[in-house]
């Protein structure tokens, strides 16, 4: 760290109009150097100061050899972080994709859960629809009546048969 | 059968009721589902603008030369195959919330059919208490009771956010002081803290490369046949060890230093939540590194315009501060002339002329030419100027006020006027000079504008486009940490029988897409 904060002082210290060729050329050794040695953390922060120093080079015939240096120094500084964060991505995929797998084992049993519920609802329903025609039929047992009766028990075997719509389920 | 034991043959039916009932405790989450779809959505808007970027700058020949553009491509190619996973698990955070929704609305609507049944049965039984019959109903409610039992113990909406929980938020685990000692809350109850923190995404990242290396390198060693390959392909990473294990493919101490590595990513308890945040962190960083590149080679290429642009501007500024240093000198000569005439205060006139004195040095600062030329008339002038040479080689500092006085007071008023009419003519002159430089530089100005303007558009494009990509990335993390805090609130409004507010993650969710749309905002 201590030596890219002495290269960045170095690079704010360059003028374009007045700082000589000499300063220029033994600041870009200065950031190759850096560039072979810099760690993970602080790649970003090298890169900053080759572009404040690319920004600074002035732009004149006899700097053309430094400013191709630098530009492809930058080039392969970006293409470097570029390559790097794609392979940090890719290095925690299969366990996102373990995680996400999880998730969807959850989210396959919460649909299920959803569609046994639906399947409560519909024999509810039917239930419902049972208890509501044997009540009318009942209404009219005043009289004994075996023909109603029959017509009764009937129903009420129908009502019992409700349960079958509800299919065992796994977890 | 009596009465009596009929109610208690149908006691099963009112513990459905009573198991439906405690639905009615799930909380609304319709509105948590549709800003947490709203959220993906633009996280996903997220990961496709850094592809767009990335391509773009493949494109871009101006800027890069055919190499870098070749390995750009490549990573165009990487990084879409690299961030699937993540647009997954996106994909899953939405379908998760939906079936969350659905149970939820499903529960809601079994506990008021389950209402309705109950009553009903229960006005039969009454109905028909003196019939024998009443037996097949409470085969109904038994079943009912059995299925409903299972949903119970097993698929209720709580056991479901309860256990997803982990997988998308990530582990709790109790915070400790620096003793070691566990931290408790005002009631009493351990303070719990967020596993997956600190060097978390980096021991995870280390650790995924590992296996990823490690496997990658027992797969180029193994020489497997078209069949083994074939038989590997549909399995879990997790089968494919064991089956390459079982082929004698990969050695015991490989297969633990996976094992251990896996046990390492474990160990941190992140979750879904936790790794679509390191990989937008990664994002961020890819539009960084990308932009600036672009935004600096941009630069470079227009080095000339921006530079000319630049200097015209600088060199005009320059001759209109020498031209308005000229108009202050001959106002404030003009200005001591009149107090003369007009019998001002000696004080006041000795205040002027150091103000004129230094007035002059500033101009000579500034032009070197005037320098000599003024020199030269005042030489030129002789005796009839007296110690006007002095006033104009002397060079004033904050010690010399007395010694610039003292020559200001042995120059009479004629000698002083004398002077400054041939320091007024040679500053007349260079204004005339200065005037048509100002007009050239101007005219320059004018001509170069469109291209500068060109390329100034140009690099604030990528400028803005870097700084929209950027806060979208941030505003996404921000808003990932929220919705982890609504599905941890979503666990305390089960618990509490509270509704569940998502007012936070909706004012996040809206940040995203001021930022997207920003004309909507």
């Amino acid at each position: 760290m201590a030596d890219l904060d002495q290269l960045e002082q170095k690079v704010n210290a360059l003028d374009e109009n007045t700082s000589s060729i000499f300063s220029f050329k033994s600041a870009i050794r200065d950031i190759e150097a850096a560039a072979g040695t810099v760690t993970d953390q602080n790649v970003s922060r090298l890169r900053t100061i080759l572009k404040t120093y690319r920004l600074k080079l002035p732009d004149l015939p006899n700097f053309s050899r430094i400013e191709t240096d630098a530009r492809d120094l930058a080039d392969n500084l970006m293409l470097a972080t570029l390559a790097k964060r794609i392979a940090r991505i890719g290095a925690r995929n299969e366990a996102l994709a373990s995680l996400t797998g999880d998730l969807q084992t959850q989210i396959g049993k919460a649909n299920k859960d959803a569609n046994l519920l639906k399947q409560i609802k519909s024999g509810v329903d039917k239930a419902t629809k049972t208890v509501d025609e044997a009540k009318s039929l009942v209404d009219q047992l005043t009289v004994t009546n075996t023909s109603t009766k029959n017509k009764l028990k009937a129903l009420i075997q129908s009502l019992a048969n409700v349960s079958s719509v509800f299919e065992p389920q796994e977890d | 059968m009596t009465k009596v034991k009929l109610y208690s043959r149908f006691a099963p039916l009112i513990l459905i009721v009573a198991m439906f009932c405690s639905a009615c405790d799930v909380p609304d989450i319709s509105e948590f589902t549709k800003q947490s779809a709203e959220m993906t959505r633009g996280i996903r808007k997220g990961s496709k603008d850094t592809e767009g970027l990335i391509k773009t700058a493949s494109a871009r020949a101006d800027l890069y030369s055919a190499a870098t553009r070749a390995k750009l491509k490549t990573d165009l190619k990487d990084y879409q195959n690299g961030i699937k996973p993540t647009v997954a698990s996106l994909d899953a955070l939405d379908a998760y919330l939906e079936a969350l929704n659905a149970l939820a609305q499903a529960n809601k609507k079994s506990e008021e059919n389950s209402s309705a049944v109950v009553a009903s049965v229960t006005n039969l039984v009454t109905a028909i208490s003196g019939l024998t019959f009443a037996s097949s109903a409470v085969n109904v409610a038994t079943g009912l009771l059995t299925l409903a039992e299972e949903f119970r113990t097993s698929r209720d909406f709580k056991k479901r956010v309860n256990l997803a929980a982990e997988i998308v938020e990530g582990r709790y685990v109790e915070k400790r002081n620096a003793a070691g000692q566990i931290v408790l809350d005002a009631k009493g109850k351990p303070v719990m803290v967020k596993a997956c923190t600190g060097q978390a995404e980096e021991s995870v990242t280390r650790s995924g490369k590992e296996i990823k290396e490690l496997f990658a390198d027992i797969l180029t060693r193994a020489h497997l046949t078209e069949i083994q390959l074939n038989t590997l392909k549909p399995m879990t990473p997790g089968e494919k060890r064991n089956q390459l294990r079982a082929w004698g493919k990969m050695t015991g101490a490989e297969h633990q230093t996976i094992r251990t590595a896996e046990s390492e990513i474990a160990s941190w308890g992140c979750g879904v939540i936790d790794f679509i945040k390191f990989n937008i962190n990664d994002l961020k960083e890819i539009n960084l590194a990308l932009s600036e590149s672009m935004f600096t080679n941009a630069s470079r290429n227009n080095k000339t315009v921006l530079g000319f642009y630049k200097s015209i501007e600088a060199s005009d500024k320059r001759v209109q501060r020498e031209l308005e240093a000229i108009l202050n000198y001959e106002g404030l000569v003009s200005l001591i002339r009149e107090l003369e005439a007009t019998d001002g205060s000696p004080e006041a006139i000795e205040e002027m002329k150091l103000r004129l004195k230094t007035q002059l040095d500033a101009l000579f600062i500034m032009d070197g030419d005037l320098r000599n030329s003024v020199t030269r008339a005042i030489a030129g002038c002789g005796q009839s100027c007296g110690r006007m040479r002095w006033f104009v080689d002397y060079v004033m500092c904050d010690e010399c006020k007395p010694h610039m006085v003292a020559i200001l007071n042995n120059i009479s008023k004629a000698q002083f006027d004398r002077g400054n009419g041939f320091i007024e003519e040679v500053l007349a002159k260079r204004a005339v000079v200065l005037d048509d430089r100002n007009v050239k530089f101007l005219d320059d100005l004018k001509r170069i504008t469109p291209s500068h303007s060109a390329v100034v558009s140009e690099l604030d494009a990528i400028q803005d486009k870097q700084n929209d990509l950027d806060a979208l990335l941030d505003s996404s993390m921000s808003a990932l940490d929220t919705w982890a805090e609504t599905h941890a609130n979503l666990r305390v409004a089960l618990n509490t029988r509270k509704p569940l507010t998502v007012a936070k993650l909706t004012s996040k969710v809206r940040e995203i897409w001021s930022i997207i749309e920003p004309e909507k905002k």
